[in-house]
Parts: structure tokens; sequence; C-alpha cells
């Protein structure tokens, strides 16, 4: 009982269906319809809501009005199935790939990878600090069989387009006065969390390579070989000077010589 | 060689870097009062939702007016390249 | 292992802590009683989590959940209370509230606090839910009676005295929330008396008071606006039949300076301190 009832209220919100004629029709100072359209507003408004917490480049990459239908088609096709708004949003990018009358914007789905990224590394737990008293321990001879692991909050994101710069000019404080040439070649945006606070910053494609074979578990000795096979200027040192103080890297381990 | 020379190195640099590190203590305190400037707002709340004009309306109508505005009018235009011709 | 925890709030006034406050308030440290969050802002750690173990070292903390849908027709959510769990063990909360609502059905997620018919049949479901989530967090949950904008002909009780019975079956308290019932009285014709009358005083461990919004001649809970006088009369007779409680001020949607919210503390700062003083007298 108890469960049909509810299920029928949770059609009408949701697909906008007849309320169940056990709901009472008539209010003193308004109608059941009106009821039904706070709760409607309530559904809709949340999530749009949740989404512009979560996407406030796209918003503004797109304008607010478009923003809100964009918002409004993607809740139709992707309704909320979590009870922790945060969690909402996870397909957008995917979802704007195919949103016809964005498809201008080429660059879109990947700026709203990016963010959903920062979103994500925002909440993320905390790593463990890299040791450096221990990393000081391994004999220089052992630096080939070192595991890196990266931060929780840690995230590259691969993109045709600049995002990073597109990311950076829609900052709070960021002049509005920018210009941004799509041709400048593919970008590897590098997401992070230090001090609380959620930073983007551009990786070449060199050390976007290698930071994904770190990130799948390769030892240093052999990510660093198989990125300088293809990339001869690869410069590892800078490279790790870049991640420590980003607080990518969290901590490491040794693995046995094969 | 040249791998164990490089790696040597690198790990040289950041364990350089590491007894060096402490200098930077001082500026950390005004990186932790910087996060509060972009503290995100959470989003789960008990009120009920404002925006009464923007999202009220069935999901069943959806060919509604809002089609008509489905044009983006952002900071878009000021990505070159960003606006090709539709096909 | 330690007992179930109990109920810290100190009997004084606070304010639900947000966001655009955060720096302020750790800048400043405000006379305030005790802060509140909503437990869900603060799930999976990170960034949020760091701010909110900076304030619990200077305030009482409230945790104010949102999404456990206690009268949702769905298994309660096992990732969602394991969450609230592990917040609990690490804040150390002075109380863990959530709402008399439901939110999930059919694989349908609403993100909203939702009414439901108050039967016997989804009493006997609350209550089950209601042990299992103190078995759970190892202590007394808070249970609050929600704004509704309408109502269903099946109910068998009122929400009052269905909070009464929920009380006397699990041991939950009850965060009565004074504008809620002005709200309903409102919309629903609610009898604000009888609920005062039908719930167990003891049971009544925090009050909330909050501003409405009017739309199409129906009362929201926008959470937007000063307390109105007609919600502070029935504050101060909430007050005089029940006695006075830890009390806070909800502001959600275009919240305004902390000074505001510092003055509407204010006033129920007074009211609570005149009527302890009749108390003690």
């Amino acid at each position: 009982m108890l469960h049909d009832e509810l299920s029928h209220f949770a059609q009408a919100i949701v697909h906008g269906h007849m309320p169940s004629p056990r709901i009472r029709q008539a209010y003193a100072d308004y109608s059941a319809e009106t009821a039904l359209g706070v709760y409607r507003n309530n559904y809709r408004g949340n999530l749009h809501d949740a989404l512009a917490g979560a996407y406030p480049v796209i918003k503004q990459l797109v304008g607010d009005d478009f923003f809100r239908f964009l918002a409004r088609q993607y809740i139709e096709q992707h309704p909320s199935r979590s009870a922790n708004l945060h969690h909402f949003g996870l397909e957008l990018a995917g979802f704007i790939a195919t949103f016809e009358p964005a498809k201008e914007l080429v660059y879109l789905p990947d700026v709203a990878a990016l963010e959903w990224a920062c979103h994500v590394a925002y909440f993320a737990d905390d790593g463990d600090v890299l040791d450096l008293n221990a990393l000081a321990q391994v004999p220089p001879e052992r630096y080939p069989d070192l595991v890196l692991h990266t931060h929780p909050s840690c995230h590259v994101v691969r993109s045709h387009y600049p995002i990073a710069a597109i990311w950076h000019a829609h900052q709070p404080g960021a002049s509005e006065d920018f210009h941004i040439d799509l041709d400048g070649g593919p970008g590897y945006a590098l997401v992070s969390r230090k001090d609380d606070i959620v930073q983007v910053s551009e990786l070449t494609e060199a050390e976007a390579v290698w930071l994904q074979g770190i990130q799948a578990g390769a030892r240093l000795g052999d990510a660093t070989v198989t990125t300088l096979e293809h990339y001869p200027d690869f410069d590892l040192q800078a490279t790790l000077l870049k991640l420590v103080a980003q607080n990518t890297l969290a901590n490491f381990n040794l693995e046995k010589t094969p | 060689m040249e791998k164990q020379k490089m790696l040597t190195l690198a790990i040289g640099g950041l364990l350089a870097l590491g007894l060096a590190g402490t200098a930077s203590a001082a500026d950390k305190k005004m990186d932790m009062e910087q996060c509060f400037g972009i503290a995100k707002a959470g989003k789960n709340d008990c009120s009920s939702n404002k925006s009464a004009h923007s999202c009220a309306g069935q999901a069943t109508k959806n060919n509604d007016p809002m089609d008509f505005v489905a044009v983006p009018k952002g900071t878009c235009d000021k990505i070159a390249g960003g606006m090709l011709k539709a096909m | 292992m330690n007992g179930p925890a109990t109920n810290t709030l100190p009997s004084a006034a606070g304010i639900g802590l947000r966001a655009p406050h955060y720096r302020e308030v750790l800048d400043t440290l405000p006379a305030l009683g005790w802060v509140e969050v909503h437990s869900e802002n603060f799930f999976g750690g990170g960034a949020p989590l760091h701010t909110l173990f900076r304030v619990r070292e200077h305030y009482p903390v409230s945790l104010h959940g949102v999404g456990l849908g206690l009268a949702s027709v769905t298994p309660l959510d096992a990732g969602h209370l394991s969450a609230l769990a592990r917040l609990c063990a690490d804040v150390q909360p002075a109380a863990v509230s959530e709402h008399l609502c439901w939110s999930a059905a059919d694989g349908m997620v609403i993100n909203d606090l939702l009414p439901f018919p108050y039967t016997r049949e989804a009493l006997d479901h609350v209550a089950r839910r209601v042990d299992q989530v103190q078995e759970r967090l190892q202590r007394q949950l808070l249970v609050e009676n929600l704004s509704s904008y309408l109502s269903f002909s099946r109910s068998e009780m009122t929400e009052g005295e269905f909070l009464a019975e929920l009380t006397k079956r699990t041991g939950c308290g009850i965060l009565f929330d004074v504008e809620n019932l002005y709200v309903n009285a409102r919309n629903l014709g609610v009898d604000a008396d009888a609920f005062i009358k039908a719930i167990p005083a003891a049971a009544v461990k925090e009050y909330h008071l909050a501003g409405y919004s009017m739309r199409d001649g129906c009362l929201v809970d926008t959470h937007d606006h000063p307390i109105y006088p007609e919600v502070w009369d029935l504050y101060e007779s909430v007050l005089r039949h029940i006695g006075p409680r830890p009390t806070l001020i909800e502001w959600d949607t275009d919240i305004p300076e902390l000074a505001v919210l510092m003055g509407e503390a204010a006033k129920a700062r007074q009211r609570l301190e005149a009527v302890e003083e009749c108390h003690a007298a």
C-alpha cells in the first residue's frame, strides 16, 4: 500500500503523471496541482542547482538560459540515482557530446570532463603525503623499481583543445577580456588538490604519457624508458618537481626487481 | 646507464627540494586562508527550491518554448573556432 | 566498546553554517552556542571535511541529514548510512538528525523531502529503519517533522501522533521545526496546538526556525527570509509548553551577511533565556 502510494507520487513528480486520487485534492488557499508544482519544481530545481554547482564553467560558456535548457534535457535522460546531490552530473560530458544544440561547441564535452574531475577532486579523500625521508633511504640503484602513487584527487583529462586555458579564463577573478584559439594543439589538463584548493595545470604530452604510465602502476624505470622512447626531450626531474609542487604524488613502494 | 643517471638526478632533485621544503611553511598559511575564498557551496540542503519560474513544468511537455532559446549565449563567443559552421 | 553517544547540544541558539560564512566564522569566532551543517555535504571527505574539523574545534556541531529517506520504500541505502557513520566517527557530533520523509521509490530518487500517509503500516516501516540507523550509529537519532504542501486521505493519525509513537517504539528524539509546523498549519490546516500536545516534551531535543515564501497561495519552506512574527509567536508558545531547547536559525537560499543570522539567533536567545528564568523561578 505504502509502496504503491509513494511510487504514484514519484511518477507524478518525475514523469508528470496524474497524482494518486489518495492525495487530498482541496486545500484552503491553493489546489493540489499547485502543491504538485512545488514538488516538481523542487525536483528539477535541486538537480539543476547541483549541476550548476559542479559545472560553473560550462554554465558561463553557454549562458544561464541555455544551461537551464541543457540541464533539463540531461535530467530527463540521466535522472538522479543518489541521495547525495554531489553525485549528480557524472554523465554530463558524454551527454553534451550527443546534444545537438551544443554540437558546434566542439570543446564543450572535454571542458565538462575537466569540471567533473575538479568536482571529484574537491571531495576526494586525503592521500598520504610523499615521505621524503623514506625516499632518501632508498639506495639509488633501486630507483627504477620505485612505484609512485598519485594523490586520490589527481586526474589527467586529455583533449584536442586547450581546456586548461578555457577553465582558467572562467575562474573567479580572471579577466573577462580573454580570447582563446582552439587550434593551439591538444591539451592535457592535470587536476589536483593542494591545501584544499583544486588546481588545474597543463602537462606536456610527454608528461601526460609518463603520468598515465605511473597511474597504471608502472615502475619508475619502465615508465621513464617508455616515455623517452617516444619523447626524447622528456625531462623527468622537471616533471617530478612540478608534480610534487602540486601535491600530485602521494607515496611510493619498492617493487622487487624482476 | 643513462637511465640510472637520469633517475638519480631526478630523485636527487626531489630530495633536495624536500630539505629546502620547510621554508615554504610560511606560504602555507596564506594558502589555507585562500581556500575559504573558493569554498564550494554544498548542494545538499533541506529548503525548498526557490527557482520557481525556471524549473517548474511537467516532464511530459518536451516541445515547450524552451526550444526557441536553444542557442548558447555565453562566453563561448570569445573562443575562436568554437562556433563551427553548421554542417 | 563505548556506549551509545548522547546528545550534547547546549540549550542555546545556533545557526546553520553554510559555505559563504565558513571563513568569517573561523576568522572571528562569533559567540554562537553551536552550529549545524548538512551531513551529505561532508560525505567523501576532502576539502569540506577539513573545514568542518576546524569549526569543530570551536563549536559543538550538529549533523543534519537530508538524504537517508527514513520512509523511502527502497532498502535503506547502505552506502549512504556508511558515509554517515564514518562522518559521525570523525566529527563526534553533538547531535545527529534526519527528516520524517521519503526520497526514493521504484528506482527513482527525488532529492527532496517528501511527505507520506501517516498509517500504521508506515509507522512499522519507519520504526524499523530508525532502529537500523540508531543501531548502526550507536546513538539516538533526532527525527524532524516535515513541512508539506499536500496530504493524504489515507492517513490514520496526525504527524504529531506518528512522531509520538515513533519515539516510544524506537527511543529516537524529536527535532521540532517550528516553522514547518506553522507552514503545515497554514497550508494543510494542521492543528498546531494539538501537535504540540501530541509529542512528548521529553523527547524534543532541538528546535528549528526559518523563513518561508509564498507561491500561488502555498507557503513554501524556502529558508530565505527572517523569521516571521507569527512564527516567533508560535515558538514562544512552544517554549512555554515544551521548555527551552537548543534552537537553530536556518537560512539556505539568498544567504545574508553573518550579522543578520547572528541577529536572528540573538532574538531566539532572548526568548530562550526568558523562558529559562520562568522555569527557574
